[in-house]
Order: structure tokens, then sequence, then C-alpha cells
């Protein structure tokens, strides 16, 4: 895996919010590597800085109240962060493209999907209408949509959920991007419409070769797709593996808790009671002192609750944000 | 001998759709169609499908928050399709829900303390010293901690909500509880603590659960017997392990097989549905879902398949199985 190039390269990435009753310090220490062709997963939990995360990358955090206020995105080797916002356009889109969780509010209803497909393609690439749209219909096909001629010129409300993400899709890898963020896209969608997608995605990759983050609360989903997972907790990467790894040996007490609580759908019922993570995310405005995940953790010691621990390698390619980490 | 609480038979549920100059029903959306279920005293039932299946329209017909259109159903052996609303008002009492979005079902003006005691305002049940102290005492069995009871929803996080839509629930000690989706607006992290308390209090107070819900995996954890939902129909029911280590209808085997598991060094045959859930206003002949059914014969397209018990228990609705 790591004989591949590295394709994005985040460190130490810090994005603030700045509101009226306070700083949050929504991305506060996000570290992530994505090689070419790998599928990383993103896991956390609602307020971890995942999907702010996703923005940083693209540059479209809005500013005000955001502002990334330290680290840096190296992408083929490049600091995003110093791109002008010119620059930017040109890669998003192109080079980096995005799917969000619910396609109708990331699609224009009143135009037509072949038309908002082609807008992309004429965007970033040198070709005439025809060929955009010769090439749209060939996306459409591409993911799955039966009958593309004549969806082509369907308006988004005439079509369903799963379909309206195949368009999305479409729209996403229609400039043949290197990266794809993928953020919650199947969340909003029903298991058997999940699973369609979660394949054309699978099958989409080997054919084409892009790198995918894919970024989730639900561990089942990065389970079956990613090759490495990075768990994030309060604005932090907390641990970082083979997907494998992560499932065998966790080593972070997060996420050792949270693949406890997960009821096992392949198990026998039991009558016991799941073995729950107490406590709440903190707030953000409230951010406990030492490593934010001591309240809650029941390994915490003094020296949680006084200093911040760092991020370290304990295996070879397995990190961890921990004083005290699980044996494996 | 276990007791059944409630059963509903052949219960249909259609909502009209109005059009024309007239306004006249054009067509009709056929939500609930001739569905049958039992649940016994202290069990759960889990009730399962897609968006758009109506598990949650036989839900609310189930407690007559919805008027039926046809069928019948029978609470603790009695007829209640027909009871007017005042008729229906003491048995209400037995019967209580639980939402899925613990921020919309929460009067934002109301105190915690109100919104919990308001049950017992409505049922006129004892003093209002006494129904204040039966708050308190429920906000403390469901991990509420009583003194917040006079500060309003926005100031507890999505968790807490639940806690408070669960005490609201069980204020006045109802027999049955029907839960739709109650966990799946929660983080990963908090759905355990809630699925946990739902199981604690039912075994507390012998509670009898309709569990409505999409997540296959919190659906086998919760619940004794399964009934799957497919396009207004029941395709099929089964006692918990019986339905997920032997579904029989082809639908809840594409169901179960789609479900991601998180373990990656599983790998699943998995069967992936063509196509989308048909429209309810016009579902296909015969079978519903013969459309995306991968074992689809003609007779599917002419026939309703009738539901047949194929062993104690276990019953399905498929051609696949009258054959035989």
């Amino acid at each position: 895996m790591d004989n591949r190039e590295v394709l994005v390269d985040i460190k130490n990435l810090r994005t603030f919010f700045y509101t009226e009753d306070g700083v949050v310090p929504a991305v506060d220490g996000i570290d992530l590597t994505i090689h070419q062709g790998e599928v990383v997963g993103l896991v956390g939990e609602s307020g971890c800085g995942k999907s702010v995360t996703a923005l940083s990358i693209m540059r479209l955090i809005p500013d005000p109240p955001g502002k990334i206020v330290g680290g840096e995105i190296f992408f083929h080797g490049e600091d995003l962060l110093k791109k002008s916002n010119e620059e930017m356009r040109l890669i998003r889109g192109d080079k980096i493209s995005m799917i969000f969780q619910e396609p109708m509010t990331s699609l224009n209803p009143v135009y037509t999907i072949g038309d908002q497909i082609s807008e992309a393609i004429t965007l970033h690439q040198k070709i005439n209408a025809v060929e955009a749209k010769k090439r749209t219909i060939e996306m459409l096909h591409l993911v799955g949509i039966p009958e593309p001629e004549r969806r082509y010129s369907q308006y988004p409300h005439e079509m369903s959920g799963g379909m309206r993400q195949r368009v999305m899709i479409a729209m996403a890898l229609s400039c043949n991007p290197d990266l794809l963020i993928s953020d919650e896209a199947t969340t909003a969608l029903d298991v058997t419409i999940q699973a369609q997608i979660l394949d054309l995605m699978r099958g989409l990759q080997k054919k084409l070769g892009m790198a995918i983050l894919i970024i989730t609360h639900n561990l089942a989903v990065v389970a079956e797709m990613a090759d490495t997972i990075n768990i994030a907790y309060a604005g932090k990467i907390v641990e970082s593996a083979t997907a494998r790894e992560i499932f065998k040996s966790p080593r972070h007490p997060y996420t050792y808790g949270l693949l406890q609580s997960i009821p096992k759908f392949t198990e026998k019922r039991t009558s016991e009671p799941l073995p729950a993570i107490e406590g709440m995310v903190p707030s953000p405005y409230h951010m406990p002192k030492g490593c934010s995940f001591n309240p809650r953790c029941p390994f915490a010691t003094e020296k949680c609750r006084e200093e911040e621990p760092e991020l370290v390698e304990l295996a070879p390619g397995h990190m961890v944000r921990c004083f005290h980490p699980i044996e494996s | 001998m276990e007791t059944r609480l409630v059963e509903v038979q052949k219960l249909k549920k259609f909502f009209p759709i109005k059009g024309g100059v007239f306004s006249t029903t054009v067509a009709s959306v056929k939500a609930v169609d001739e569905i049958d279920f039992f649940i016994n005293q202290g069990e759960t039932l889990g009730l399962v499908g897609e968006s758009g299946s109506g598990k949650t329209t036989a839900g609310r017909t189930m407690l007559k928050l919805l008027q039926p259109t046809g069928g019948k159903i029978i609470y603790k052996g009695k007829d209640i399709t027909k009871l007017t609303p005042n008729e229906m008002r003491p048995l209400r009492r037995n019967m209580q829900i639980m939402f899925q979005d613990p921020y919309g079902s929460l009067n934002p003006r109301m105190p915690v303390g109100d919104i919990i005691q308001e049950p017992l305002d409505v049922h006129a049940i004892g003093t209002r010293k006494e129904r204040r102290q039966a708050v308190k005492a429920m906000m403390e069995t469901v991990g509420l901690r009583p003194e917040f009871e006079k500060r309003y929803p926005h100031e507890f996080s999505g968790g807490q909500r639940q806690r408070i839509g669960v005490a609201r629930a069980l204020v006045l000690n109802p027999e049955l509880l029907v839960l739709d989706e109650p966990i799946s607006a929660l983080d990963v992290s908090i759905q355990s603590q809630i699925i946990n308390l739902l199981q604690e209090m039912q075994q507390r107070l012998n509670l009898t659960y309709l569990f409505i819900a999409h997540d296959l995996a919190v659906v086998r954890h919760m619940s004794d017997r399964v009934a799957v939902m497919y396009l207004g129909k029941i395709v099929e029911t089964a006692e918990n392990d019986e339905l997920f280590d032997h579904p029989l209808h082809p639908y809840t085997q594409a169901l179960l097989s789609a479900v991601p598991v998180p373990d990656p060094e599983v790998k699943r045959e998995r069967i992936i549905l063509q196509g989308d859930v048909p429209s309810p206003v016009n579902p296909p002949s015969g079978c519903h879902f013969r459309t995306r059914c991968p074992y689809a014969m003609p007779i599917c397209k002419e026939q309703e398949p009738a539901m047949i018990e194929v062993s104690p228990d276990h019953t399905v609705a498929c051609h696949l199985l009258t054959k035989k």
C-alpha cells in the first residue's frame, strides 16, 4: 500500500468557526494521508469535524464565520491552502470532487440533469456542447441509469433518491478526478439502495482508479469499503490504521467503545445490555482540558485530565492518540 | 401460555388523493394493505421495512391515531376498531408512542417537567402534588436529573431528549408502547444508551413493544419476533433468530444481504436488488415485490401470494413456497 504515491497529505489541519458565542474549534489537529487509488474512511459522530475536514480540502469553508487557521493540505505535493481562489476553482470538480448526503439539495431543481452534468464538463474541459452531451450520456450509462438518453432531459424531481445519488456520482466523476470525497453519501438511502450505491462506487473505483475519501458515522459502511480508517473525535484524529487493524485490534478506548456498542447483526440475540459509552460528546464551546475523551473514558487518569496526548505510531501504520492505549 | 395483547387482522389504511374541480378522490395511497400481526404480552415485535413500506402508518393505525380504512384491531380480546375517541380515551392510557425526532416531538416552550406531566394532567390522575412526584420519579428512572424539571428541551442533548420522550411515554404506566425509529436520529455512542434504557424499562415494567425501525442490527438486538413489510404488505414474520438465520422470502433475503457488516474480514454474498420501490398509489398486480424479485414467475403477476405458515410461527407470502 505504502509504495503507492501519496495523493493527499493533511498535516495538523485546524479550522475554527468564530461565532457570537465564542470560538468553535471544529477541526483541531486532523492528520490524514490518502494514497493514489486508495479508499480511506473518516469516521466519527456529529461534531467530530469530519465534514469540516472535507470542506477544508475543497476550500469551501464559509468565511466568515469559518477560517482555516493552521496546518497544510498537500495535494499532488502542492499546498492547497496556498492556492488562489482562481486556482482552486480549476481544481474543484476537476481533480477533486465531492458528493453529499442529500442529492436533492445539491442538484439545481430548475435545470435538467443533463444540463447540470454537461456544465461541469464544459467548465473544465475544452470540448463543445455536442461532445459534452455525448460524454454526459456516457457517464449516466456508467453509473447505471437506465435509458440515459431520456433521463438526460429530466429534472431532479422526476427521479428517486437512489437515482439522484447516481446523477451526483456521474457529475462528480465526469472529469476523471483523482480524489472523490463522499460525505455521508449513502446515509439518507434505504438499505437496499445503499447496497446498490456502494456496489456502484466500488466498481467505479476499480474501473477508474480514483482515490475515495469516505466520510461517515457508519462503521459498517467503512468496514466494507475502506482500505484504511481514521477515527475522529472532537476535532482530532484519535486513531488511524488499516481497516483490518481497526476492527481487529482497536487501541484507542473511544474506537474500542464504539465497536463494542454497536449491535451485531450477524450474532444471535442476547439479553445482555450493550456495552455503552457513558456520557456525551463535549460541547465545542467547553472542550475538556487534556484529552478530549477523558470525561467518558474508563481508563482516564490524572495525566489525561491535564495533558493532551500526541498521535503516536504504536505499530507500523497504526497511529493512536492516547496515554493508555488498549493492549493489542 | 402467552397471551395476546394486541392483534390486527386485515388492517388497511389508504390515504385519498384529491383532485379535479370538485376535489373528488382520484386515487389513494395504499400505505397499509391488509396486514395481519399480533404481539404477545411482554414481547417486542420488530417491524422492519424501507421508507414507504408503511411501517409507521401500521404502527399509528394500530393505536387508532389514524382511523383504519378496513380490518380489525383487537386489544386484549376486545375489538376496538369502531370505538369513538371518547370511548378510546380510557384505553389510551395503556398505549403510548415514542417518536424518532427528539427535536420536533417536544414542545420547545414547555419545561420538561410539564412535558412529562402532561399525560397525567390529560387523564386527571392523582393530585397536583402526586403528579409532580410521579414526574420526578420517572425522570430519575430514565436517567435524567429531577432538578432539571424546570429546564427547556433546547438545553438537552439529542440523547437526553429521547430520555424525555421515554419518560413521557411511560409516565402513565402503559402496557403497549409503539417505538417509531426511536434511535435513528441519535449518534452511534448514544444509540446504545437508549437501546439499553428501553430494554431495562421493558423488563422492569413488563412492557410490550412494537419496535419500528429500518436498522436491522438494532432490530435483531431488540426483538423477539420480526415482521418484514414491503409496499404496504407484510411479506414474512418469524421468531428473531429464525428470520435472521433462515429468511425465506426473496425480499427478506435481499434486505438482510444488503446490510453492511462492521467487520472487514466478513465477505458476504450480496443480492443487489435492481430498481426502486414502486409507488404505493399504483402497486404492481399480484405480488407487490415481483418487479424487483430475482425469482419472479408468471403467476406472481396474476395472483397475490397467500400468507402460509411454513413452520410454527414462521409465515411467508411467496409463490415460490406455495408451489411445493
